[in-house]
Order: structure tokens, then sequence, then C-alpha cells
């Protein structure tokens, strides 16, 4: 297991590194010069030489991506052009929102989506097979910029169960806290929960045809108990895999969602930078999600190990 | 013969798996019964249904097989019974073992839960209880280090430990009859015959009845005390284990001698293949379904009915037109009688 998971944390490393190259690259490779963009065509060259300096935009590539490394590992992502905020602070203050919107999707996902695939996958062609299998196909066809508005029209304006809009910090209060992220977090897992049982309902079905289920039901163990103890787990592998990317692209892509409700998360973050030409922010925002998407890979594959045994064994091998 | 019904009491069961070509009749009109402490044996070439048998027992049919007939076990008929009464059948009155143990153990759920969970839904025992006599069990079916081995997965053991460990779930709540589907089939020649000594002492000290199924009939030889001959679907002969060994009455089962090489007793007999294959079990042939590789078919073997089970001395049915005769080398039909001698 230890071997497995150094192999693992190494692999993620290179990843890392690889990924952040290639953002820190898209600077210089974009064409025209970035300086004189942020200035505008009238700026002085002096002005746009000094920036250029400051940006290191002067410098090879290599040395800039050194340059850079060497700030981002203790912590300096630069400096906001616009607002002057240090890019990590700017992250780190918005990142809790988004964390905790995809992570409350994901879990909203997973506990409608798993009981949903072992129901339908339970009894085949049933009624609730077909009502679980349609449910899921809708969820699929409707993206977040149709389900968020709708779920805000309902739920929010018609029936005053949510906010329409806003946050709340959870140190203000778990439950408002609550109050103000049900609805967006919602809006996020509800294409998940579909992509989720799709993909589970098609993996217990051919779980449940292994001989081992056979032997299990041989053994007059309850339909409910096989299900759950003996097609879950060999059938949930895929299912995890989804979910760790589905993750690490909600940390990313809460955009819509954030917008929607006005959440001053990661998303709406880039999604300003972006309009601004703040460049050093996305960068910094860009990198940051790319370091905690390969980190949140890498812990799915090493959760492997403790849910597969025999994945253990091969690694080490 | 005796007043004390049978352990298991299958009659007229047929059944069949739905296909897009038509239902596949896997078993079609199958009697046979098993004495408590009795050991049958049930043969006959892959595909000939024994497989569909043992799980229409054991209920553990594909989603679109249907049944007629019944299966009484212990007065509880298996088809009928609700899924709750059927469950509470399975552990304590009939278990299985499958055909290959490293697909029939859960590779991701630890030897001592597969062993335990039966028991502790059946016998109402605590976890811990269960383990030790998971422990027990073990020791009984000869895996070394039976305690380490509970917090084992299937994978860290080999084929032959995997196997005696398909048989101590199966022994764990103490089943009346035990069937085992093909046992030894994917197990070294060496290993076969430690399996199946195994499962012998286990029967006789447990007093156990057991349907032992094998496409060999040369294995149940010495094991059994009847046995049973199935091809496509049907049973074309059944008897004390001795009899139909040494006088195979049904033309198959004669083939089917002449063709295996057995494991127990070395025979002489040279080898030889049954031309031809089972017929499309879609569109099986009226009358007797051996008749297209049968070399001594007539027209009156493709009557239809003219495979009915036919009584003959001490309890040995067959379903042969023209049967082999009982001794002497006469070597064909053309002179056998259309039917036997009652006893
Ligand atoms: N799941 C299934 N779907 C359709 N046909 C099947 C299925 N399983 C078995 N059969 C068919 O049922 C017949 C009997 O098979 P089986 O009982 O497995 O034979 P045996 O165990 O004697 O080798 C065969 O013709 C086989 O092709
Ligand atoms: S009934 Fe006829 S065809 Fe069938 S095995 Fe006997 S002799 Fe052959
Ligand atoms: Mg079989």
């Amino acid at each position: 297991m230890l071997v497995f998971t150094a192999k693992r944390v190494v692999r993620a490393l290179l990843v890392i590194l690889f990924a952040t190259f290639l953002v820190v690259a898209l600077l210089s490779i974009a064409p025209g010069s970035l300086a004189v963009t942020l200035l505008g065509e009238e700026a002085t060259p002096d002005a746009v030489a000094d920036l250029e300096a400051r940006l290191g935009l002067d410098e090879p590539l290599w040395a800039q991506y050194v340059g850079w490394l060497g700030d981002a590992v203790t912590g300096d992502f630069g400096t906001s052009l616009r607002t002057r905020q240090d890019v990590l602070d700017a992250v780190l203050e918005r990142l809790p929102v988004t964390l905790e919107l995809a992570l409350l999707a994901l879990v909203i996902a997973l506990l409608v989506s798993v009981p949903m695939a072992l129901a339908a996958a339970s009894r085949p062609n049933s009624l609730i097979d077909r009502v679980s299998t349609f449910l899921a196909s809708v969820g699929l066809a409707l993206p977040a910029f149709v389900v968020a508005p709708v779920l805000v029209y309902f739920l929010s304006l018609k029936a005053g169960l949510f906010p329409v809009s806003g946050w709340e910090r959870i140190g203000d209060g778990l439950g408002d806290n609550l109050h103000h992220a049900l609805l967006p977090a919602i809006g996020v897992a509800i294409p998940e929960i579909a992509a989720f049982q799709r993909l589970l309902r098609t993996d217990l079905d051919s779980t449940l045809h292994e001989d081992f289920i056979s032997a299990a039901q041989a053994r007059g163990l309850s339909r409910h108990y096989v299900l759950w103890r003996h097609a879950l787990r060999p059938s949930s592998f895929s299912l995890i895999t989804l979910a760790g990317i589905s993750f690490g692209r909600l940390i990313g892509g809460t955009v819509i969602v954030e917008a929607v409700f006005s959440l001053p998360g990661l998303g709406s973050l880039i999604a300003g930078s972006i309009s601004a030409r703040d460049v050093i922010t996305v960068q910094g925002a860009v990198a940051f999600i790319v370091i905690a998407y390969v980190v949140l890979n890498t812990l799915v594959d090493i959760g492997y190990g403790f849910l597969d045994p025999r994945v253990r064994r091969e690694a080490v091998r | 013969m005796t007043s004390t019904p049978p352990l298991l009491q299958i009659a007229d069961l047929r059944t069949w798996i739905a296909t897009d070509a038509g239902p596949v009749r896997a078993v079609d009109g199958v009697s046979l019964e098993v004495a408590a402490g009795e050991a049958v044996g049930l043969v006959g070439e892959s595909g000939s249904g024994k497989s569909m048998l043992a799980r229409t027992v054991m209920g553990l049919l594909p989603d679109r097989a249907g049944t007629s007939g019944s299966v009484l076990l212990d007065g509880v008929d298996m088809l009928a019974a609700s899924e709750k009464a059927r469950q509470a059948m399975l552990g304590p009155k009939v278990a299985m073992v499958f055909q290959d143990a490293g697909r029939a153990l859960n590779p991701v759920v630890r030897i001592g839960r597969q062993i335990t969970e039966g028991m502790v839904r059946h016998l109402g025992i605590s976890r811990s209880e269960a383990r030790e006599r998971a422990v027990g069990l073990l020791t009984e079916v000869g895996v070394p280090d039976p305690r380490r081995r509970l917090s084992n997965y299937p994978f860290q053991l080999s084929g032959g430990m995997r196997q005696r460990i398909m048989i101590a779930i199966a022994l764990a709540c103490e089943p009346d009859l035990l069937i085992a589907d093909e046992p030894t089939t994917a197990l070294d020649v060496t290993v076969q015959r430690q399996i199946l000594d195994l499962l012998d002492r286990v029967r006789t000290t447990r007093g156990m009845g057991l349907v032992l199924i094998s496409h060999d009939l040369g294995l149940v030889a010495g094991r059994t005390d009847r046995v049973a001959v199935m091809y496509s679907g049907r049973m074309v002969e059944e008897g004390p284990t001795d009899a139909v060994f040494d006088t195979p009455r049904h033309r198959y089962t004669e083939a089917l001698l002449a063709s295996t090489p057995s494991l127990d007793t070395p025979r002489t007999r040279r080898m030889r293949v049954i031309e031809g294959s089972l017929p499309d079990p879609r569109k099986p042939p009226a009358g007797c379904r051996f008749a297209p590789r049968c070399t001594a078919r007539t027209d009156a073997c493709e009557v239809p009915g003219a495979d009915h089970l036919r009584d003959g001395v001490l309890a040995h049915r067959h379903a042969c037109v023209h049967p082999a005769v009982l001794s002497g080398a006469t070597p064909l039909a053309a002179v056998a009688p259309a039917d036997e001698p009652r006893s």
C-alpha cells in the first residue's frame, strides 16, 4: 500500500508540473504583447516595457516558469492587476463557497443516485427501473442554465422555500448557510445525479450477472443485502472515478450557478477576471484549480486501493 | 418405495429461458428424487441442462426464465414459495457449490464475511459466534491456518483452497442437501480428487444428501448411490450407479461412457467421441432427442413421446426405444425388444 501510494503521489507531482507549465506558457504564447493588450494601444513604450518586466515576459519561457513555480511553492501566485489583491488570498476567500457548493452537490448526487440505481437494478424493467432511468435521462438533458432558473422560480419565488440569491458563510451559522447553499447545490447536482445513476445502473447490471451474486443469493441472503453488500462495491469503481472527476470539474465549473444565484465563488472570480483581463488572477486561480483537481484524482486513485484489494496487490507487483 | 417422502422431489419440471429466437427449453419435463442422506449423480454433456436444473431448485434463474412442474424440498414447493420462504430454505435446507470458486466468491468481500453472513441470517447467532463456527468449518474442510484466512480476500488463496472455502460456506447452515455443480471442473487433476474426497467425507459425517453434477460419468461412479443422465433437457436414464455404469441401457449413456476416461477406475475401454452435437434447445427433435446422433436409431425413435422413461429391473429406468442389451456383447439393436420386461 505504501509503494502504491508513493507511485500515485509521484505521478501526481509530474502531472501538476506539466499542467502548471502549460498555464504559465499560455500567457507567453498568446498572440500580441500582453502588456500592450493590458495597457491599451496608446500606452508609452516605457510603460509597456515596465509591465513586461514586472510580469517577467521579457525572460525566456523556462525562466518564467521557474520563477513562477518558485513563487507558487511559497504560496505567492502574484498580485491581481485589477484589485491589487494577493491572488492566493482572493482564491482562498472564494474557495470555501465553491468547495461547499461542489461538495454539497456531490453528496446530494451520490445520496440520490446510488439508491436510485440500486432500486432500478434490483428489479430490471420494472416500473421503478423505468421511472428511475427516465428521470436520469431528463436530468442529463437539462443544462444548469435551464435547471437553476427553474429551481429559483418554483422553489424560491413561488414556494418561498429558499432565498432567491446570496450567500451566508458557514461561520455565521450552519442553518443559514445551508439555507442559502442548498438550492444552488441541487442545481449543480441534478446533471450529476443523472450521470451517476446511469453509470452505476449499467455497472450494477453487469455485476448482478456474476457468479458471486448467484452464490450470495444461494445463501438465502435478502435481495437488499445482496445489493448493498455484494453488488454495490464491485460496481462502484467507475462511479468513484466519475465522482472524483466531477468534483474537480465542479470546483472550476459552477460558474453558471454562481452567476444565477450571485454567489461569491471561484467561478465568478475567474469569470470576472477574464472580462477584466486580469491575467495574473486567472493564471493563479486556474493553476490552483488544476492542482486541486490532480490532488483529488490522486486521492480517488488511492481510494481504489482501499476499495478493491486486488488493485493494491497489482500495483505493488 | 418408503413411506417417508423424499428430501427433494422434482416432478415434471420444465425450465425455459425466453430469447429473441424463441424459448430455450433448458429443462424439459424432468422428474428426480433424492432421499435424505442419499448421493445422486447428475451427468450429461455440457449444455444438457444440469446447471439450469440446479439453479431452478435454488431459484437462481435469469430474468427471462419461466418454470412449470414442482420442486418439493422437505415439503416446500420452491417454485411456488414466496421469496422470503424460499430464502429461508437456502442455507439450512439446501446449499450449492459452484463450478468455479474463483468466480463464485466475491472478490472484494473478505472470506470471513462470506462464510458468516448466512449463519448470522439463518441461525440468529452473533457475528463473533459465527466467526468461531467459521474457524471450525474451515478446519473441517482442511483449510490450514483458518483464523487468518477469515480476513483474506479470495485472490490471496489458491483455486483448491477457494473451492474448500466454497464448501465451508455451503456447509455453514448445516444443509440437508448439497448441490455441487461441477465442483472440480475448474481445478487441477490432483486437486480434483482431494475436493471429491472432501465432499464424500463431509457428506457421510453429516448424513447430508448430495447431488453431484458432472459432465463426466466416470467422476460420479463410486461416489454416488444413484445416477441420473440428462440429454438436451430430458432425463434419459436413471438408476443405481453401478447398474448404470456397468450396464448402460440408453444409447446416449452408453456412448457417454465410452467417450469419457474415468478419474477413479482407469478404464481400458477405447475412447470414442460421440459424433455430432446437442440439438438446438429451441427446436428439439420430436421423440428421442439423441436420434440424430444415434447409430441404433429407427423410425420408432422419432415418434413423439418415444423417449418416456421405461421401468427396468431394480429401479433402473431408461428412455430408449432400442436399449443396449443387459449382458453379452450383442452390438446393436436390430433385434432388441421395444420394451423391457418389468420386474
Ligand atoms: N442465461 C441463459 N440464457 C439463455 N440460454 C441459456 C442460459 N443459460 C443456459 N442456457 C441454455 O440452457 C441449456 C442448458 O444449459 P446448462 O444448464 O448450463 O447446461 P449444463 O449445465 O448441463 O452444461 C443450454 O442450451 C444453454 O445454452
Ligand atoms: S431411442 Fe432410438 S435414437 Fe434414441 S437412443 Fe434409443 S435407439 Fe437411439
Ligand atoms: Mg453446467
